[in-house]
């Protein structure tokens, strides 16, 4: 006799797959002007607060570039091995 | 005006309205978002109105739509966002109803303008963090440091995790209104080429090719409408996933 389907799914909070990558790498561009543009507004910001003027807004630059990199390396890392 | 590629884009006043000091006009934009918002209620209506065991063509319809995105969101932020599921469907229809609507002839594209898209961007950014903060406290700020990022690196790690995630709702607006604009103004260039081989005389025959394309770039237009508003929805669910399970 076969075995009777769940009434409901197995309770688990984990996703059945990993999510997708950030859509490849058609999005690098615009990840490299936003990630720029957010850290140098950042850069920007501490320099009016804190009269920095310009090291802030050159320091946002080069962290808005290296977090553009580092999307870079999360996309293309090796998955992590599967959970048994 | 009518070969320029941009004109299309320019948001016009329709009804000026002020209210209490507030500048609520009514414009093309907001007349469209109208326009789809009725569409989309009117489309799920035409679906539910005669319910049947063997559906119709409207019921399977919105019954294929709403499996689409249970599925969609069981798999990519698992069972715990399944209660998010009315809220990914309004995402959902909303930016595949404007990009649309913005293929008739004539309309305007609403998902073109940056102030739509980087609004939308910004309602599901707190939602995430909201999100995040009640089902995981301040834990939640654990996104800002990968698993396994050894604590030597974490000072370097950290800024460049809050940029990354300061960005996410710029880059959802950035990546919509920059899709339509291209595709957009791509229709508009071609359909220019035709009108003005047509005005050549002699030429005029050649005005079929520019057509040609022009036919192929619509068909492809109209795959772009609902793949950025499946690229819209599925982000919005990887960091709903964030928020719900922790990086």
């Amino acid at each position: 006799m076969p075995k009777p389907l769940p009434k409901h799914p197995p309770a688990h909070n984990a996703p059945d797959e990993a999510p997708p990558p950030a859509m490849g790498g058609g999005d690098l561009g615009v990840h490299l002007v936003i990630c720029v543009l957010v850290a140098s507004a950042l850069g920007y910001g501490l320099d009016v607060w804190l009269h920095t003027s310009p090291w802030g807004l050159i320091g946002g630059i080069a962290l808005g570039f290296a977090a553009w990199l580092w999307q870079i390396w999360k996309m293309l890392r090796p998955a992590p091995p599967a959970k048994p | 005006m009518a070969m320029d590629p941009l004109h299309q884009f320019g948001v016009k006043a329709l009804q000026p309205l002020m209210v209490g000091g507030l500048d609520l006009t009514i414009t093309n934009q907001t007349l469209w978002t109208g326009i789809a918002v009725v569409t989309i209620i009117l489309f799920l209506m035409a679906g539910v109105m005669r319910l049947s065991l063997v559906p119709g063509r409207w019921q399977s319809a919105v019954e294929l739509t709403v499996e689409f995105i249970q599925k969609l969101t069981k798999d990519t932020a698992g069972h715990a966002a399944l209660p998010f599921v009315p809220l990914i469907m309004t995402t959902f229809l909303f930016v595949a109803g404007l990009n649309l609507l913005g293929m008739v002839p004539g309309s305007f594209t609403v998902t073109s303008q940056i102030t739509t898209t980087a609004f939308m961007g910004c309602l599901v950014f707190l939602l995430v963090v909201g999100v995040g903060l009640w089902t995981q406290g301040f834990h939640f700020f654990g996104l800002f440091l990968p698993k396994g990022t050894p604590w030597a690196l974490a000072p370097a790690i950290i800024p460049l995790e809050i940029i990354s995630f300061l960005a996410r709702p710029l880059t959802l607006a950035v990546r919509l209104a920059a899709n339509m604009v291209a595709g957009h103004i791509l229709l508009k260039i071609f359909a220019g080429f035709c009108v003005m081989l047509l005005a050549q005389g002699w030429l005029a025959g050649l005005a079929v090719l520019p057509l040609v394309v022009l036919v192929a770039i619509t068909a492809l237009e109209v795959f772009v409408a609902l793949l950025q508003a499946y690229i819209f929805t599925v982000l919005t669910l990887v960091y709903l996933n964030d928020a719900l399970h922790g990086h």
